[in-house]
């Protein structure tokens, strides 16, 4: 179908959903798959895990399409589920119980020793960054990361992971004062 | 108005991320405009903003988007052929069976009850005859779940004889018309149970008979990441496919085979516990037996379909509450040796008959000689 190119995610769904129309799964696929793969590859760090992931989401999107609610918005639908994915592989990463919620994923994370492993020097502006972002705890990561790159509000942010709209706030707040003390030389070399 | 009390340095990334119309954003850039050096904090946190958001990931692989996107379109027509399937709805007699079960454990045991109560009444000792002639199959069956039981006897003759027991005493005791009609529910009942009840009438799989090669097809881990069943191969490897986490002869078969798992692992043989069940009971099983036995799920019994050991409408009426779908598995395993050639094949046709490990493990200590 021609229209898909021009459609909306909502009305693609509806399309999905009503008729199992085919072009509009593959053109609403197009859209979010990359967005959900780099979402994942932020939280993990890596191109397989984000794959696989990935797979899983798209099933559970599809297996869970009747709980789409006619004019909500697919992208913080689907992004929701992908955050359910996201928490499931950290909740079997760090082997803590079925259906724990957001914040227990937080305070598993703060359990665990994070080592910065980086060597500063020699590192171009994009590493840099990349290392940065990588560098902050998995539960503010994933704030920014839907902040900056999906350009959510906080209150999406919140739908989407669970969470009061406060608390994605606050680790907003704290993972961009994290990443300035880290970054805080780039910034200054840049402004000159 | 929200008034920075400090300057904002340490807070200018976080401040510059925030909705131009955001009131705290607002309230610092008014602030900036009196101080050189939040003016230009704020202008090194917005270019450090730029930054971050130039930061990209590399483009996921074309070909992990072809696959992902294919199997979805895949699962897109099974969906469609289910509701085809849906449509022709079936009344079958093995929808009939699944009905048995669930309503003779709670119509008999509402009997039972109006029996203990007769008895406590005094209106004689036909009525304890009658709580166990009715008593019998409800009590046997709830007792799965209480003791593991992994395999009955295929007669059961203590069933049957405290059926016939309790009856015989309605009998002698020359008990009312109502103790001698549910006395005789009770034994007709144990009776099906024991004689048709537990049999499947299922015919045998051509293609898992012994000496042929398994074929090609997919399965879903706890979390819904499908795979081929080759990567299992390169090792012996034993196939369980049971019921769901329902059926407690099912759970009792794979405690047994959890506790042979060192053994097994000695071995370097693979176990898979493949049941068409929602992910979340996979997920339960492998956390209540915590050994590093694969559960994995069969989405629609699409894998036991096509190996021709579906059991339309095999769950038991009432449990679609718990989530399950109508569809499952005849109990069955099969041992395959490192080239998926199949060893050892148990089909069993009575749902309370299942094979010991020690069966099993034979042929793979055989295979490993």
């Amino acid at each position: 179908m021609g229209t898909d190119a021009q459609a909306s995610d909502e009305m693609l769904m509806e399309a999905y959903l009503g008729n199992s129309d085919r072009n509009a799964f593959e053109t609403l696929f197009s859209r979010l798959a990359p967005r959900l793969h780099a979402f994942f590859r932020r939280c993990f760090g890596d191109a397989s895990t984000a794959d696989e992931m990935l797979q899983i989401t798209f099933l559970n999107i599809h297996r869970g399409r009747h709980t789409y609610r006619t004019g909500a918005r697919v992208k913080t639908w689907a992004f929701a589920i992908a955050a359910n994915v996201r928490r499931d592989e950290w909740r079997r990463r760090y082997r803590i119980k079925e259906d724990c919620d957001e914040y227990a994923l937080e305070t598993a994370e703060q359990q665990q020793i994070v080592a910065p492993t980086a060597a500063r020097e020699q590192q171009d502006r994009i590493d840099r960054v990349r290392l940065a972002l990588e560098h902050l705890p998995e539960a503010q990561r994933v704030v920014v990361s839907l902040h900056r790159y999906e350009e959510m509000s906080f209150e999406e942010i919140a739908r989407v992971l669970g969470i009061t709209a406060v608390a994605a706030r606050v680790r907003a707040f704290r993972a961009y004062e994290r990443l300035r003390d880290e970054l805080r030389d780039l910034a200054e070399q840049d402004a000159t | 108005m929200i008034q920075p009390t400090k300057h904002l340095d340490d807070r200018a990334l976080a401040l510059a991320s925030l909705d131009e119309a955001d009131p705290e954003l607002v309230a610092a850039r008014a602030h900036a405009a009196t101080c050189e050096a939040c003016a230009q904090a704020l202008v090194q946190s917005t270019r450090l903003l730029t930054m971050i958001d130039e930061t990209s990931e590399p483009p996921p692989d074309p070909n992990v988007l072809r696959q992902i996107s294919a199997k979805m379109l895949h699962e897109l027509s099974f969906d469609e052929q289910r509701r085809d399937q849906a449509l022709t709805a079936r009344f079958s007699l093995s929808r009939l069976k699944a009905l048995y079960l669930s309503a003779a454990v709670i119509v008999q045991l509402a009997l039972v009850l109006h029996a203990i109560v007769m008895l406590a009444l005094g209106h004689g000792l036909a009525w304890l005859g009658v709580a166990f002639a009715i008593g019998a199959v409800p009590v046997r069956v709830l007792s799965y779940f209480v003791i593991s039981t992994p395999r009955t006897s295929k007669w059961m003759p203590g069933l049957l004889a405290a059926a016939l027991g309790g009856a015989s005493v309605v009998v002698v005791t020359a008990g009312s018309h109502v103790a001698l009609a549910e006395s005789l529910v009770g034994v007709t009942s144990a009776f099906y149970y024991v004689v048709e009840y537990s049999r499947f009438r299922r015919r045998p799989s051509a293609q898992l008979a012994v000496g042929t090669t398994l074929p090609h097809f997919e399965l879903e881990d706890d979390r819904g990441l499908s795979f081929g069943i080759e990567r299992y191969l390169g090792a012996p490897m034993v196939l369980v496919f049971f019921r769901g986490n329902w059926c407690p002869l099912c759970t009792a078969q794979i405690q047994e085979i959890a506790a042979q798992y060192r053994w097994l692992q000695e071995l370097g043989v693979k176990v898979a516990l493949i049941s068409p069940q929602p992910h979340h009971n996979a997920r339960v099983l492998s956390q209540r037996f915590n050994v590093p036995l694969d559960f994995l799920v069969d989405p629609g019994a699409r894998v036991a379909r096509s190996l021709g050991i579906v059991h339309d409408g095999g769950v038991p009426v009432g449990l679609a509450l718990l989530g399950y779908e109508a569809d499952t598995v005849f109990p069955t395993v099969v041992v395959v040796d490192r080239d998926g050639k199949i060893l050892f094949s148990d089909q069993t046709d009575n749902y309370r008959l299942r094979p010991e490990p020690a069966t099993f493990m034979s042929v793979l200590a055989v295979a490993r000689s």
